[in-house]
């Protein structure tokens, strides 16, 4: 179904000048009309839609952004930015870290700051990987009471369609004795080290790249931990 | 969260709710469950990422520059301008001309986590260990007035064009003949641009010739000493081209206090160049520097590389204008 044919074109309009915003293919009102097609008075209302409830926000020079309200949405006490600021030493120094947390059996990369080093996979935010090949859904079910953890898996057992024997093989992934750091390597997800962000739900996560040798793991283990801890 | 809870919330038609959330599930912006409950989807995280990166806020902003002249205070105006904009704070620190205390000051710079460093260099060299650890914190440095070896990114005049401008317009007042000085700075890159521009424009003049090349620094004084040299070794000089108006208003001085008539032309538009200009010289000519169009130029990109944005052109160069006695009544000098 096109968007003509939707009973909700707006939404998709929206999508649409969200989608050129954000990828800097248009900053403009006019460009916006050139690129999209759209009439002048459609992309005014829009806009001015879109900036009235944050999705679309105006900088300095009056060209436009995604607005905050989207990272609000993901991340409501905006802790990727201190986290990530946290993790900038010279031990992490051109290392792909992300922002996940849990969703049922499955681990969401809430934000990725993108190094140099390459990766056998590159996350991305929004993506979704299962919880027992991420190192992050141990570093988070661990910080928890067996009763949070089983709480915090079977909060999306239905939406994802988990029966006890997902929710169970998940929660096995806690360990009952905290570690500083956790690690794990699957071929869908490459080796990775993580830590819990204390009382967030939250977990920082190194994505260890080919070849790397282990005493700069050791080291980037330890900056990320202080990372986790001290943001 | 289900179609109920969401028109319940939400207190429009159940109808209308599942309408917008099919098209929001189609964009990827909730995804739908088994059960038919309501999740974030992809897409948003991606504009959530999107809208961090941009609005990753700058708090502190260090400037280290070489010493307390009045182009570089021009830029620090222009700074404290900036930095209200974003809400950030300033720190400013002269290296007094030492590329060790520039260096040290960026090191702490970086210590003290600041979110963006901009240098006005004292050399082009000698600051790389120190924009190596900026880099490995992750803060950008970006170089204004000249390039940095190691910075992320460089914003200057283009100082050839401004060395060419200077010295056609010498070139002009001489009548293509003469015996001329050139009056250098300190070792970076926006001076040897000067000279080659300067070079450049004179060279089609086979009747001008460069007798004497001498070095100033960042002052009058630099200037008065490098002319009393010159016009020791050298009976006869026709014309000046100075790499910065501080050093051409110390060759006026000296010129001046000898009641020589000989032309002088800089680079940088100074108040204290306009009024020789003005009252006819012995300066006849500046090629300008615009102080506050490269802090926001810097500021700009050094904002972006913060917030993880590519940029495309990380070197710029904004274009200067010869100031002369034709159009220096309509100039306003930024000193």
């Amino acid at each position: 179904m096109g968007i003509d044919g939707s009973r909700t074109p707006a939404v998709h309009r929206g999508a649409r000048i969200l989608d050129a915003v954000s990828s800097g293919a248009a900053t403009t009102p006019a460009a916006l009309i050139g690129l999209l097609g759209l009439p002048k008075s459609s992309m005014a209302d829009l806009l001015s839609t879109l900036e009235e409830v944050g999705f679309v926000a105006r900088g300095a020079d009056g060209d436009l952004h995604v607005g905050k309200r989207w990272s609000d949405l993901t991340d409501s006490n905006a802790l990727a930015h201190n986290l990530f600021r946290a993790c900038a030493t010279p031990d992490l120094d051109g290392h792909t870290i992300s922002l996940v947390q849990l969703f049922g059996n499955q681990v969401v990369f809430v934000d990725v700051h993108l190094g140099r080093l390459p990766l056998p996979l590159t996350p991305r935010p929004g993506q979704r990987a299962p919880a027992a090949s991420c190192a992050g859904a141990a570093a988070i079910l661990s910080t928890m009471t067996p009763e949070e953890a089983a709480e915090t898996v079977s909060a999306a057992a239905a939406h994802l369609g988990l029966g006890d024997d997902d929710v169970q093989r998940c929660l096995q992934l806690r360990h009952p004795r905290r570690r500083k750091v956790y690690e794990s390597q699957s071929p869908q997800m490459g080796r990775q080290l993580a830590c819990s962000v204390p009382g967030t739900g939250f977990a920082l996560t190194l994505h260890v790249p080919d070849r790397w040798p282990e005493p700069a793991i050791a080291k980037a283990s330890r900056a990320l931990h202080a990372a986790a801890h001290d943001s | 969260m289900t179609l109920a809870d969401l028109a319940s919330r939400t207190g429009f038609p159940k109808s209308s709710v599942m309408g917008i959330c099919h098209a929001l599930t189609h964009e990827a912006l909730l995804v739908r469950g088994v059960d038919g409950t309501y999740a974030l989807g992809s897409h948003l995280f991606e504009l959530a990422s999107a809208a961090r990166a941009h609005t990753w806020p700058i708090h502190d902003i260090g400037f280290s520059y070489p010493v307390d002249e009045s182009f570089f205070l021009a830029e620090i105006d222009a700074l404290h301008t900036e930095a209200d904009r974003l809400g950030a704070r300033l720190h400013v620190h002269t290296a007094k001309e030492s590329t060790a205390n520039q260096s040290r000051r960026i090191l702490e710079f970086v210590s003290a986590g600041v979110d963006l460093v901009l240098i006005e260099p004292v050399a082009t060299d000698g600051l790389e260990e120190a924009c190596a650890q900026a880099r490995a914190a992750r803060i950008p440095v970006v170089a204004l007035g000249s390039a940095v070896s190691g910075a992320d990114a460089v914003v200057a005049t283009d100082n050839t064009k401004a060395g060419f401008l200077a010295g056609s317009a010498l070139a002009t007042a001489l009548d293509g003949r003469g015996r001329v000085a050139v009056v250098g700075g300190i070792p970076i890159t926006a001076n040897s641009d000067r000279i080659a521009g300067f070079l450049a424009a004179v060279a089609p003049h086979p009747g001008i010739e460069v007798v004497a090349t001498s070095y100033g620094e960042l002052d009058a004084k630099s200037g008065r000493r490098a002319a009393r040299e010159i016009l020791a070794a050298h009976a006869t000089v026709d014309g000046f081209f100075a790499a910065n108006d501080q050093i051409a208003i110390g060759i006026s001085g000296v010129l001046r206090g000898r009641k020589l008539s000989v032309p002088i032309v800089g680079v940088d538009g100074a108040k204290g160049a306009i009024d020789e200009i003005r009252a006819g010289g012995p300066i006849i000519a500046t090629a300008t520097q615009d102080p506050p169009a490269l802090v926001r130029t810097a500021m700009d990109i050094g904002v972006a590389l913060h917030s993880g944005a590519h940029v495309a052109r990380r070197s710029r160069y904004l274009a200067p204008r010869l100031i002369d006695a034709h159009n220096v009544e309509r100039y306003r000098p930024w000193g």
